[in-house]
């Protein structure tokens, strides 16, 4: 169970808790992204539904 | 170059070594640490870490003499940091449950401020915290690097075994830190974890993220095809899921230090010994006369319990080394450090079997009787324990305290009659006659000068002050 039983000497310590972060971080970068997507189809219907956007706004979006 | 004036832990890394110079600490680095460090210095990062108290005072240095004089000792090194030197060097496998989580919050605070900046720590190691002024801080400043991925930590295995599997462990399985530590410096690793916990155990949800999953992700990591250096190349500035890591981890370590529940017989002693009001007086007035004396720069308080001695010590002006074997008078001790600015190094050690030097070729870690030698020793209210708990002849203890002091010893004199001797030899059959002041005066003739003989009120115990003969020196 839980693999206890693997090679133990070819394994660098730590590569567990290395794999998870990446596993978890993938994960957590995916929602990052799709949220970005989001955000940014969000803001483009709410310019097309409001006024044009100002170029101080144009250049915060930069 | 001399060898001799190299620190003997400091050998591993590969930017640089710390090495001693005319009683000043310096460490010399590489072309690529220097970068590194440079940047954060530009930065001013490096002096804000320091002013925190998260790093040991360190300064690059700039005086032309002492850098032609350091190239000419130790040629070959880019540049040379000079370190505040920490006298009392002490190791995880001494610390108390409190101390090690607190030098596992200075590296997860100090990991947290290089990543906001665009670094880490490549190296999560207890071994990079010393206990300054009574605070832990970090030592060891090429472990900092530039890394590509800021989303994840990779020393983060390393800091699980250091301090989270410990205060585990010590939490809710009734080990200790000497246990622990003593036999394995890096910590125990996730197969030994997965081997000290039930297979019930494996799966409880407080083991979820630190050994269940990682365990689960390392059993197929042979099958992967991706390398870490190919996972580590790719460059991402994304710091959000390395930030809740260090959160998880840092209320995980508070939860568990906080839990920890002490079962030390020791930590009550102050409340239970049979000392009057007057006699406790009299000890505290006669110990406090002798250190406004005599000044020792350095004290060794063996058998401190939770620290009235040590902190009339450290009052008087002396580092002090604060050592007892159980756990829980220590741990309080420490705790009462707290906003006191005091040269204390508070350490679980029986000096019975005190810390042997261990690591690489034996001396990357030093044993504590070269380490806890001091200008003046006391033992107050241990004699009896050495004797009969201890199963040491006066002779032996003569050795032992002759061994770790340097000056003087204030010994207090317990006789076979007294209360506390009578209930440790309650069931003994061993004959203890020979233990009378008179005696114990003679046997440590040989070693030391008899300097005064005060007796103590409303108790037949004796304070002795002695001062080490010359011939002694070993």
């Amino acid at each position: 169970m839980l693999g206890v039983g693997i090679t133990v000497g070819y394994i660098d310590p730590g590569t567990g808790s290395f794999l998870l972060q990446t596993a978890i971080a993938g994960v957590i970068g995916v929602f990052f992204y799709f949220r970005a997507a989001v955000k940014r189809v969000v803001s483009l219907l709410f310019r097309r539904k409001g006024t044009p956007p100002s170029d101080d706004q144009n250049a915060s979006k930069e | 170059m001399t060898q001799d004036d190299r620190v003997a832990g400091s050998f591993r890394d590969p930017s640089g070594y710390v090495f001693w110079s005319k009683g000043r600490l310096f460490r010399g680095i590489d072309q690529a640490c220097l970068e590194t460090l440079g940047g954060l210095r530009k930065q001013g990062l490096l002096d804000r870490l320091i002013a925190e108290g998260l790093v040991v005072p360190s300064w690059f240095v700039e005086e032309e003499d002492l850098l032609q004089s350091l190239r000419a000792e130790h040629p070959g090194f880019s540049a040379y940091i000079e370190h505040e030197v920490i006298e009392s060097i002490s190791y995880p496998y001494e610390w108390t449950v409190s101390m090690l989580a607190h030098a596992a919050e200075v590296t997860l605070d100090l990991q947290a401020r290089l990543m906001q900046a665009g670094y880490a720590l490549k190296d999560a190691t207890a071994f990079n915290i010393q206990f300054h002024k009574g605070k832990p801080v970090f030592i060891d400043l090429p472990s900092i690097e530039r890394p590509k991925r800021l989303d994840i930590w990779y020393a983060l295995g390393q800091f699980q075994r250091m301090f989270v599997y410990p205060l585990l462990l010590t939490r809710h399985y009734g080990w200790d830190l000497a246990s622990y530590f003593q036999t394995r410096l890096d910590g125990r690793g996730l197969q030994e974890m997965a081997h000290i916990l039930s297979p019930g155990q494996r799966w409880h949800p407080r083991l979820w993220m630190d050994v269940s999953l990682p365990l689960l992700f390392e059993s197929r990591a042979g099958g992967k095809p991706q390398t870490g250096q190919e996972i580590l190349g790719k460059s991402v500035q994304n710091t959000a899921p390395q930030e809740m890591t260090l959160r998880r981890l840092r209320s995980k370590v508070a939860s568990l230090a906080a839990g920890y529940r002490r079962q030390g017989t020791w930590a009550h002693y102050e409340k239970t010994c049979t000392y009057s009001a007057t006699a406790t007086n009299t000890k505290k007035e006669l110990v406090k006369r002798y250190f406004q004396q005599t000044k020792p720069r350095s004290v060794l308080d063996l058998g401190c319990n939770t620290g009235e001695y040590t902190f009339l010590a450290a009052e008087c002006g002396a580092r002090v080394w604060a050592v007892d074997g159980d756990h829980d008078a220590v741990d309080i001790l420490y705790g009462r450090l707290k906003g006191k600015s005091l040269a204390v190094t508070p350490l679980v050690v029986n000096i019975c079997q005190p810390t042997p030097a261990i690591g690489f070729l034996n001396e990357e870690r030093v044993g504590f009787l070269e380490r806890g030698r001091s200008e003046c020793v006391i033992a107050l209210a241990l004699l009896h324990h050495l004797l009969v708990s201890g199963n040491l002849s006066l002779a032996a203890c003569r050795d032992l305290f002759a061994r770790v002091t340097t000056d003087s010893l204030i010994l207090e004199f317990v006789p076979t009659d007294d209360p506390m001797f009578l209930q440790l030899t309650k069931y003994r059959t061993t004959e203890f006659s020979g233990v009378t002041l008179k005696n114990c005066l003679d046997v440590f003739s040989s070693s030391f000068e008899v300097v005064s003989v005060e007796p103590l009120p409303d108790l037949k115990r004796h304070l002795l002050f002695l001062r080490k003969k010359a011939a002694a020196n070993s």
